[in-house]
């Protein structure tokens, strides 16, 4: 199974079953257009706020005169603004995420479509993009609901690409012109190079971060897997290197203790980041997944 | 302890040579699986410590090769064939079924095969054989054939009217034993009864045991054991008293009237059977014309094979005989008075009698002749060739004639010359005496072998046919006829020595073309199960003398054990 279609993607169950879902982040930052976004700065939203007294240039309709009528002086009202939040979803197109079964990029796409049709719902910019060992922007950001068939366009396209090089393509996304915004990073994160890269390279980027890894439980416990047995000639899928491995108890102990660390050092960088991580095992049902992780019913970053 | 297929050395051989052998299959078996995985970032890591196997490189797996070892071992020690006893290994066990009329007693048969069948698995195929003692001696089972045809050729097999050929069957393994260096063991299964001698014949190196049935019913049954016929009480020479002897296991004696007899089609009154003693019934005056005679016995009773018996009568008719004018007045006598004799004219005889003078006849004459006729006293016409066994006919002769009770030594002293026989090989019967011989005035003439000597030459001239007092399963055929009628019972033994032998089983039975007979089994052990000697059971383990064969099946179940565990094992992943 390469990659899901657009009609296992666009699935209008699983989409209306998103409605429910809120995306925000702590802060958001001030440019863009009106959106759902709360925004620290005041401006002229729907909701009113405070009262300030009026400057030259501030919007006359603004002014309320029963103020002015008591007390002789201009104030003006001061609303809450609301602005839309970029959102960009980084998918890993590397051939780990296209090499069991299922795949992980089902999951992955699942997942990157969910989150895009929650931002979307919420007037937010949607933007996809793809990488592996480059980085590669999906044309077409969407802003509304009634644009997700084009992201899910966008997806069913998505090919299998080379091996994973994360940190690379982070300094390279770290260069582009892009709105502040949320990157949402969907991967497995088995980047050859290592946590401590991505590590480095994820801190040069000036966008909220949420790390969406997709696992498996056999990647903790390779034992699930009844392959993972005897004498082993195990092929790397996108380095297309080999290892020789004996299973044995003592090598099971040492790739457990090796994965773990892996994990929370994952863990680690989301945390320092101030980012959410949220692991999604790729041979569970999605959107249970998602009910989760919206607990409280919206996702705050 | 030993091995009974390997030798000790091939043995430790073998499992020196399976240990190394999975040692090396241990190692060599390294055979790497191709398995793509998404990243083998942590593996690299993982396996840094605990690098993979090579070939030659230190032997981990010490586990997976003892289990390994262990099952092999114990396939090699199951094929070896482990024995705790060395003297085992050679012995040979001679397994014999009785299938005699001894074991068609309700289901002792079945019951004495299924013990055989069950004993027979526990002896090692080299070391033993089956034999089947029925009408003949029959292998079943040779010693190197595989048990599981046994069943099949047993299944072809039922008991069979007639006497027990274990006995036979002992005395041949007895012949074989007596050259051999093992040690020999006979089980009879059955109630045959073995006689005493039989079993103190017996080399050291041979034992015999019995293996009775389970089932001890108890045994009523009676049955006849004695049909034969014998001169008449009466004197009449064309006829014969038959005598019938009926035993029973119980006190009951058997009553005339529970007799059916019938000679040819005719019934016979038991009326005219005369009671001899409790069990001996005697029918008088039975025309000797040879019809078959047929006894049976009425009532049920556990053994069927003996409520009848039947035997063919003798022919006996008269013998005439010409007279020549010159006979001497001397034979006259002896001639008159023999019953079997009439005098007719030469025309109608068969024999003629003739005196010195007489003119020669073509029939088979007595002669008495001058002395000076011939050079021995008795000259014997004898009917074939001479040949290497003309000394043996000239002893049969002299026996028939009765000659060897004549006092030779008195009548050569009186007549002052040597008194000896010749027998002349022609195509024609005769006997040539000295008129000397004959005369009054020599012992001879007044001895009691005097009659006896010219009934007898009267009866060799006429070629009389033999004929049989009785005929029973398994026992000798003993010709009767005019050398044998008053013979001893020594004599009667050693003539029948390389005669004729009946079989074993009853029927009808033609001995010769001008013999025919009908044989019964007339077996007193069969109908009473006495008189015999039997080992009896008390002398019988019944537990098998083999019982290690159970060894293998250990063998078989620890290694399915261990091949079980080992499955476990590896599943657990603590074993690759």
């Amino acid at each position: 199974m390469a990659r899901l279609t657009f009609d296992e993607l666009f699935d209008s169950e699983f989409l209306s079953a998103l409605e429910v879902f809120d995306l925000r982040i702590k802060r958001f930052i001030r440019q863009g257009r009106h959106g759902e976004q709360l925004s620290h700065d005041r401006g002229f939203g729907q909701e009113f706020k405070d009262f300030k007294a009026y400057v030259p240039g501030d919007d006359l309709r603004a002014v309320n005169w029963s103020i002015y009528q008591r007390l002789g002086r201009l104030f003006v009202h001061v609303f809450e603004e609301y602005q839309d939040l970029p959102v960009y979803l980084l998918v890993d197109l590397s051939k780990s995420m296209f090499l069991e079964d299922p795949p992980r990029i089902v999951a992955g796409l699942r997942t990157a479509l969910a989150l895009g049709a929650i931002a979307a719902g919420q007037h937010d910019i949607v933007s996809l993009f793809s990488f592996s060992d480059n980085l590669d922007m999906q044309t077409k950001p969407i802003s509304s609901k009634g644009q997700l068939i084009v992201l899910a366009r966008q997806m069913a396209e998505l090919d299998e690409l080379d091996r994973t090089n994360l940190s690379d393509v982070l300094d390279e996304l770290s260069h582009q012109k892009l709105r502040r915004g949320l990157l949402v990073i969907v991967s497995d994160f088995f980047d050859p190079a290592g946590i401590e890269a991505i590590d480095d390279a994820i801190r040069k980027v000036r966008h909220k971060i949420l790390l969406i890894q997709l696992t498996k439980e056999e990647d903790a416990d390779p034992e699930l897997n009844p392959e993972i047995a005897g004498d082993l000639r195990l092929v790397d899928c996108e380095l297309d290197e080999a290892i020789d491995v004996t299973i044995e108890p003592q090598v099971i102990r040492e790739y457990k203790r090796i994965y773990s660390t892996f994990n929370d050092a994952l863990i680690e960088l989301a945390d320092s980041l101030g980012s959410g991580l949220v692991q999604i095992d790729c041979e569970k049902d999605i959107l249970d997944q998602l009910s989760l992780m919206f607990q409280t019913r919206n996702l705050l970053v | 302890m030993n091995l009974l297929n390997l030798s000790p050395l091939l043995f430790g051989a073998g499992l020196a040579g399976l240990a190394v052998g999975l040692y090396l299959l241990q190692q060599l078996r390294i055979r790497y699986t191709r398995v793509p995985v998404p990243t083998t970032l942590f593996w690299a890591e993982a396996v840094r410590d605990a690098p993979v196997r090579v070939f030659r490189q230190r032997f981990k797996h010490w586990l997976a090769w003892l289990l390994a070892v262990l099952i092999c071992w114990l396939l090699w020690l199951g094929f070896a064939d482990l024995r705790t006893d060395r003297s085992e290994t050679a012995n040979f066990y001679a397994l014999i079924l009785d299938g005699s009329a001894q074991s068609a007693v309700g289901d002792d048969f079945e019951i004495s095969k299924q013990q055989l069948l069950n004993d027979v698995r526990s002896y090692p195929n080299q070391q033993r054989e089956v034999y089947y003692a029925g009408e003949h001696n029959l292998k079943l089972l040779s010693y190197d054939e595989e048990t599981k045809v046994l069943q099949q050729r047993l299944d072809d097999q039922q008991p069979v009217s007639a006497r027990s050929s274990v006995e036979d069957q002992l005395r041949l393994l007895a012949r074989d034993a007596v050259n051999a260096e093992n040690q020999v063991y006979a089980i009879v299964y059955g109630r045959t009864a073995i006689p005493q001698e039989v079993i103190d014949d017996l080399p050291d190196n041979m034992s015999v045991e019995q293996r009775l049935p389970d089932d001890e019913s108890d045994f009523s049954n009676r049955g006849i054991v004695a049909l034969g016929v014998g001169e008449p009480l009466s004197g009449a020479w064309d006829k014969v008293d038959v005598l019938i002897r009926v035993l029973q296991t119980n006190a009951e004696n058997v009553a005339a009237e529970d007799l059916t007899i019938t000679i040819g089609d005719q019934a016979v009154s038991s009326d005219e059977l005369t009671s001899v003693g409790d069990s001996d019934f005697l029918l008088k005056d039975v025309l000797a014309d040879g019809s078959q005679l047929q006894v049976s016995l009425s009532g049920e009773d556990d053994l069927e094979f003996d409520n009848e018996a039947s035997l063919v009568l003798p022919i006996r008719t008269q013998i005439p005989i010409y007279l020549g004018n010159n006979v001497p007045e001397s034979i006259l006598p002896a001639i008159n008075a023999d019953t079997a004799l009439i005098i007719v004219p030469e025309s109608e005889a068969e024999v003629a009698v003739l005196g010195p003078g007489d003119s020669p006849s073509t029939l088979p004459y007595f002669c008495v002749v001058e002395e000076s006729a011939q050079e021995t006293a008795f000259v014997i016409g004898y009917v074939g060739p001479q040949d290497v066994n003309s000394e043996r006919a000239l002893d049969r002769t002299i026996e028939q004639l009765g000659i060897e009770h004549i006092d030779a030594t008195a009548i050569a002293q009186e007549i002052e010359r040597e008194i000896t026989v010749r027998l002349n090989f022609g195509d024609q019967r005769f006997v040539s005496i000295w008129q000397p011989v004959v005369e009054d005035e020599f012992n001879f003439r007044e001895s009691i072998s005097f009659p006896l000597f010219i009934s007898k030459s009267m009866r060799y001239l006429a070629n009389e046919a033999p004929w049989y007092a009785y005929l029973a399963a398994g026992r000798q055929a003993i010709e009767q006829s005019a050398g044998t009628s008053l013979a001893d019972t020594d004599t009667l033994s050693e003539l029948a020595v390389g005669t004729y032998f009946v079989r074993n089983a009853t029927g009808e039975f033609e001995l010769t073309d001008e013999l025919p007979g009908v044989i019964s089994l007339l077996d007193k052990t069969s109908t009473v199960r006495s008189s015999s000697t039997s080992i009896g059971s008390e002398t019988v383990a019944n537990t098998s003398p083999y019982p290690l064969w159970e060894l293998i099946t250990w063998l078989m179940l620890i290694a399915l054990a261990l091949v079980v565990t080992e499955w476990y094992i590896y599943q657990r992943r603590l074993m690759p």
